[in-house]
């Protein structure tokens, strides 16, 4: 089975910094793999080792697809190789962009069996992409995912979705989302990192990217969200006298 | 100002909300309806203009619908389309926006039609960060909650359209499908929640939690982690960015650091007690009041003392 695993170069959210006017600086954060996505190669790292074949991750963007510790990030969890589109049109993509230029990278890989997305991407979570590049390949389509297991040229999956558990025979080639709930991405050890910069790292340029016709959606301005002024009063110990000084003191407001 | 033409459809229950934000931000509405002929009718008081698509074939997925869906949204000529905040709605958005070229912006907010596009605004960076964001696109797709919205009826309604419509040939089958089992609650209506994180330690503190919650006369949520990595709680108990939104009087974070993605959630919250052992932890900056110390030597005594 061949499987392509797409993921995303995200700023971590935990390294976001605020400038004083409330606006966040995306310029000093620090990159990492998008979490939902670790999941999605997870995912298909444990299907290729359980059925063989093989596992191409996939990414689109701008230069930080290119970070070299990265790479190895990805190239460490599962695959046998990687694809990336670097084109600076792609920085801050939605997710019509996003999908199309996966359609096109998709189109230089080959012949392929399945296609795995994340819920959404770490940073953006529209939860669009995924669903948006099966429609584009005209391929089965379906997000939700929790579980997948094998079969011959189709695979049969469980979706949650909304209130309901659904069990689906999706035929291949195909386009999935899975939830986070799916697979427990895996910590990789040194010898997969070691490993991971002998595999093929393959960037496509401007060349693979047809531009997308209509207006996209632009982000117009990213501020950090407002918090309420609180109180903090804050009491120290967990001892008799400081729980009832503290009881006394909440007690008072839920009455 | 208003954009010309709004478009509703959703898989889940809850149209006639959508139908309100549709003629807050359109001149006309136009709502199609997937199931039976009654449940069509439901919705005439609040939409201009009614479709009923016929009941859903047998087996067949709502999503299978997108074809037929992007059929009528072009037919109607609508300019905005609005679906709802749901996993089937999400897929349909997606198919939606490939075949009829169109933007999407999921978990819309705040949106505001201005004579160069549709503005909404939506969490982004799981909740550490809000985007605004503009499509300027003729076509823009808004994957939306409807609570925000007042009950805002048509200037005009009229007799159901029927426009009885197949599914997409598709090559996924339905083999079975299940109600979920797991309990649904609704924290959001909740006057009083007791949040737990990490810091419950061992799952076998968790009647202790319970305990306390009753005596708060409270509801039990959680962060993340506790519902989706150690599945203590029901994924509906879990506030944050993709989770619950409450704004309850009192919040009370029991082991919770205050991760952005978490507070997110809370903020709304009229007042905040958090209990942590770590004096550092972020929730210490954002609460009204805080006790810093080990969770399960202090909510035995707070339920004796409360």
């Amino acid at each position: 089975m061949k499987v392509i695993a797409c993921y995303k170069i995200v700023p971590d959210e935990q390294s976001l910094r605020t400038s004083s006017d409330g606006s966040i600086d995306l310029s000093t954060a620090e990159l990492v793999i998008g979490q939902y996505d670790l999941n999605a190669v997870e995912a298909g790292a444990q299907l290729v080792e359980k059925c063989g074949g093989e596992l191409v991750a996939l990414s689109v963007g701008s230069s930080e697809v290119e970070n070299s510790k990265l790479r190895k990030g990805i190239l460490s969890r599962g695959s046998s190789s990687c694809v990336v589109v670097n084109n600076t049109a792609l920085s801050g993509a939605d997710s019509i962009t996003t999908s199309a230029a996966l359609a096109n990278a998709v189109g230089t890989i080959g012949e392929f069996d399945l296609i795995i997305c994340g819920e959404g991407s770490a940073d953006l979570y529209a939860q669009q992409v995924g669903v948006q590049l099966g429609a584009r390949l005209g391929l089965p389509t379906v997000n939700g995912v929790i579980n997948i297991v094998p079969d011959d040229g189709f695979i049969t999956v469980q979706r949650s979705a909304d209130n309901e558990i659904e069990t689906l025979r999706v035929e291949l080639p195909a386009v999935i989302s899975v939830s986070s709930s799916i697979s427990k991405p895996r910590i990789p050890g040194m010898k997969d990192i070691l490993a991971a910069g002998k595999k093929p790292f393959t960037v496509l340029g401007d060349e693979s990217i047809t531009a997308v016709s209509n207006a996209a959606t632009v982000t117009e301005s990213l501020l950090a969200p407002k918090q309420a002024a609180r109180a903090c009063q804050i009491f120290t110990g967990d001892d008799a006298d400081t729980v009832a000084a503290f009881a006394a003191a909440i007690g008072a407001e839920l009455k | 100002m208003k954009t010309n033409k709004a478009f509703v459809f959703t898989s889940n229950q809850n149209a006639a909300g959508l139908c309100y934000a549709a003629n807050a931000l359109a001149d006309s509405s136009t709502a199609a309806v997937l199931g039976s002929k009654q449940q069509a009718e439901a919705i005439l008081p609040f939409a201009e203009k009614v479709i009923w698509m016929g009941e859903k074939a047998e087996g067949a997925m709502v999503e299978s619908y997108a074809g037929a869906i992007a059929d009528l949204i072009i037919s109607e000529g609508a300019s905005l389309v609005l679906l709802g905040n749901g996993v089937r709605d999400r897929c349909i958005a997606a198919k939606l926006a490939v075949s009829l070229n169109a933007r999407v912006i999921t978990d819309a907010t705040d949106v505001a039609v201005s004579e160069d596009g549709i503005c909404a605004k939506r969490n982004v960076f799981g909740g550490a960060a809000i985007a605004t964001v503009k499509s300027t696109s003729a076509l823009t797709i808004l994957v939306m909650g409807s609570s925000s919205y007042k009950k805002i009826l048509p200037s005009s309604t009229s007799e159901l359209t029927e426009v009885i419509v197949k599914p997409d040939n598709c090559s996924i089958a339905l083999i079975s499908s299940a109600t979920k089992e797991e309990e649904s609650v609704d924290l959001a209506v909740a006057k009083r929640v007791v949040g737990i994180g990490r810091g419950l330690g061992s799952a076998n503190n968790l009647s202790t939690v319970q305990a306390f919650t009753s005596k708060l006369c409270a509801e039990l949520g959680c962060t993340r982690p506790i519902a989706e990595e150690e599945k203590l709680l029901a994924k509906s108990r879990y506030i944050g960015v993709s989770g619950a939104t409450i704004v309850p009087d009192v919040y009370v974070a029991c082991g919770i650091s205050g991760q952005v993605q978490h507070t997110v959630g809370v903020a709304g919250a009229k007042l905040i007690i958090a209990i942590n052992k770590d004096a550092k932890a972020p929730i210490m900056q954002n609460c009204d009041y805080g006790i810093v110390g080990d969770m399960n030597k202090i909510i035995p005594q707070l339920i004796e003392l409360l």
